[in-house]
């Protein structure tokens, strides 16, 4: 079952219209925001083998944002999902603005990042159906 | 006349004398009649016969000059060529009168002169004469005469060309002559004319307002006690390969600067004795003296670094081999020390058994120029980019603010206006920050354009109204604007890009001023020297990360997530001291963040 939702954009509009989407389509966990790449690494650092919660099966992930941008944050993440084994039920879904298709391709190089939504293109029926595949993984 | 007198006469001249005799219907020929004829002297000769020695064509002239003489009573006088027995064509001279008795017609009688030699001689000057006047026309050549002390020319067509002087007007005085020489060769001129001695030199004339070069030479006639008569000579309008030296020394002279400008240099390979002849360009271009260089083709590879050595050699051989053309670029490393890569362009010379036996070419240095080339890929990536970039960045909030006005009709519809009111207020956000997106990549773009010409700046002023300009949102936070100015100077400098410098950044100390300070303070400081302005921009503020220095310049980087920004301020700024060749760096800390820019200028400061 889905726990909770992190979404990662420093767009605080985009985050907003993302909300609005998992109501829409019935996603009624609670939803964790952080506006950049670090501030996210820092959040999901928390959930060591003591942690009370399990971190959120689910993150949506923006590209271009300021400090940390969406690569830096996949590159550390791979690292820090080896040493917290909590981590390793985390599914990314990119939920970005860039239709280049070598941003495609370098994200879903990751094997935790199961799909790519494009900001404004995703319909809810789509948005769903991501949802669905990343949590059958 | 005296019959021996008469024989003396037609022997010296050879003149021949006739009579017919109409009554007896007889002809008589004297002797020379009979020599110039050709005809056995014991042969008597008849009417018939006698008109019949003319060749055809004089045959009707003579029979129409014998009817009129006696219809007019009056003799003939011609010239005609007449046929002799053994078949030889000579000119004569005819003369002859009817004589009659009464009104009777009795006979006709005349001499026949043998001038045939003078006829020839004439004819013959006269084709040459023609010949000559050809010649002349065609060789832009005149013949002339000065008599000693001579006043008036004697000129042959030729020269009335040459001076495009009608024949109507006779030859010219020698004061006409003189006026049409050019004025710098005028003493030179009189002084070859009233002199004795031969001469050959190149006068200019001035002939309807354009100059000719005549070169002329002039032979004294002496008579045979060696008395100086005056000159002959001949003069040779020389203008046109004159004008034609004139072309090619230009062309050498532009060759030679295209050369020298461009920095070609010539090479010259024979194949077949392995020698390499290298202009002083092509030394030059591998920094070496005349001497410095062995002519051997080795030399010239030994010069080439690896791993081009190798396939230059193969190209040049193969090249040499079937008579191709070569194109290569390879990189060598001087004498003294420096890389530079050469490109080399080359054609196969064939010798007259068709076997190639040289190779001509030209080779030069192209190390900046593929430098600058890598720099215009690099600059139309970037453009390539930018476009991109711009267009998404663009398109950005314009979904968003479509997917919010979606959601505001639904929420209206639902009647929940709160969200609606939340939903209005977050377009006017996004439409707001899509205005300065908008305004930013103008200004980039701006930035790239050249035409801003250097103008003297009241640096002090353009402090002064830029602080103004953001005195508003620093009184807001607040934030402490102040500025510091040495050397007061109106420096030449492209003002519009002074100005966008010192904006992004005071911009920038303000939207990024820390929170946590008792104080914030964005400090300007310019110093204004001879040669460059040295410009400061320090603030206590947020500070930037501490990683690649060029990060914080690249479009559309942005360091801070709590606060909005295009993430185009630096990369204008960037964009504007590249255009005016200066620098610009940045030091940066917990503390805050100073950048340091030093922007030169291209005509020196003038005091106030």
């Amino acid at each position: 079952m889905l726990n909770s939702v992190l979404i990662v954009d420093d767009d605080e509009t985009d985050r907003h219209l993302l909300m609005r989407d998992l109501t829409r389509i019935r996603v009624d966990a609670p939803v964790l925001e952080c506006v950049d790449g670090d501030e996210a690494l820092r959040l999901l650092s928390r959930y060591g083998p003591d942690a009370e919660e399990s971190p959120p099966r689910l993150i949506f992930l923006d590209i271009n944002m300021p400090v940390v941008d969406g690569f830096g944050f996949l590159d550390a993440f791979a690292k820090l999902r080896e040493q917290r084994g909590a981590l390793k039920a985390c599914r990314v879904l990119m939920f970005t603005s860039s239709d280049l298709p070598a941003d495609r391709e370098r994200a879903l190089g990751f094997a935790f990042v199961a799909g790519y939504l494009v900001k404004g293109e995703a319909r809810p029926g789509e948005l769903d159906r991501a949802i669905q595949g990343a949590l059958a993984v | 006349m005296d019959a021996s007198l008469l024989q003396l006469l037609e022997k010296t001249r050879r003149i021949g004398t006739w009579r017919v005799d109409l009554k007896e219907n007889r002809l008589l020929w004297s002797d020379v009649t009979y020599e110039i004829h050709e005809e056995d002297p014991s042969r008597e000769v008849t009417l018939d016969e006698a008109i019949e020695y003319y060749v055809p064509e004089h045959r009707s002239i003579i029979s129409s000059c014998v009817f009129a003489a006696i219809d007019e009573r009056k003799p003939w006088n011609v010239e005609l060529q007449i046929r002799t027995t053994t078949g030889k064509v000579r000119w004569v001279h005819a003369i002859g009168e009817p004589f009659f008795e009464g009104d009777e017609l009795v006979g006709l009688q005349g001499m026949f002169e043998d001038i045939d030699q003078r006829k020839r001689l004439e004819l013959e000057r006269e084709f040459t004469l023609q010949r000559l006047q050809e010649g002349e026309r065609i060789a832009r050549v005149g013949h002339w005469r000065l008599d000693a002390p001579g006043e008036v020319f004697e000129w042959t067509g030729g020269m009335f060309r040459l001076f495009e002087r009608s024949g109507d007007r006779g030859s010219p005085r020698f004061d006409e002559v003189v006026a049409h020489v050019h004025p710098d060769d005028r003493a030179g001129f009189e002084a070859a004319m009233r002199g004795t001695e031969e001469f050959s030199s190149e006068f200019r004339i001035v002939v309807d307002g354009e100059t000719r070069f005549l070169r002329t030479e002039g032979r004294p006639r002496l008579d045979d006690d060696g008395t100086f008569l005056g000159f002959a000579g001949v003069a040779v309008d020389d203008t046109v390969r004159r004008r034609a030296q004139r072309q090619v020394e230009e062309l050498n002279r532009r060759l030679s600067l295209a050369l020298d400008a461009s920095a070609v240099g010539v090479w010259d390979w024979r194949v077949d004795t392995g020698r390499l002849v290298w202009d002083e360009r092509s030394l030059a271009l591998y920094g070496l003296e005349p001497n410095e260089f062995s002519e051997r083709f080795s030399a010239w590879t030994a010069y080439v670094t690896e791993p081009d050595r190798g396939p230059l050699v193969d190209a040049l051989h193969a090249a040499s081999a079937d008579g191709s053309s070569v194109d290569v670029a390879f990189t060598i490393q001087r004498g003294d020390g420096a890389v530079r890569t050469i490109q080399a362009i080359g054609d196969a010379v064939a010798g007259s058994d068709g076997r190639v036996v040289r190779m001509i070419g030209v080779q030069r240095d192209v190390t900046e120029m593929l430098q600058t080339q890598r720099e215009l890929e690099r600059s139309n990536e970037e453009l390539a980019q930018f476009a991109y970039r711009t267009s998404h960045d663009l398109k950005g909030p314009l979904v968003s603010i479509r997917r919010l006005a979606e959601f505001a009709s639904e929420d209206l519809r639902e009647e929940r206006p709160d969200d609606v009111l939340r939903g209005l207020s977050m377009i006017e956000e996004r439409v707001d920050a899509l205005g300065s997106k908008v305004r930013g990549i103008l200004d980039a773009a701006r930035a790239d354009l050249a035409d801003t010409p250097d103008e003297p700046v009241a640096v002090a002023r353009l402090v002064d109204d830029v602080l103004a300009l953001h005195a508003p949102l620093a009184g807001e936070r607040p934030v402490e604007l102040t500025a510091q100015l040495d050397g007061q100077t109106h420096p030449h400098l492209p003002r519009g890009r002074l100005e966008q410098i010192l904006s992004n950044l005071v911009a920038n100390g303000v939207r990024y001023a820390s929170p946590e300070r008792e104080l914030s303070f964005v400090r300007v400081r310019v110093s204004c020297g001879p040669r460059a302005i040295e410009l400061s921009v320090e603030d206590n503020g947020a500070g930037l990360p501490d990683q690649d220095p060029d990060a914080p310049y690249q479009m559309f980087r942005r360091f801070h997530s709590d606060r909005s920004g295009s993430g185009l301020g630096l990369f204008i700024v960037k964009k504007h001291v590249d255009a005016m060749g200066g620098t610009i760096t940045h030091r940066s800390s917990a503390a805050g963040t100073v950048f340091e820019l030093v922007l030169p200028l291209a005509v020196e400061g003038v005091p106030c």
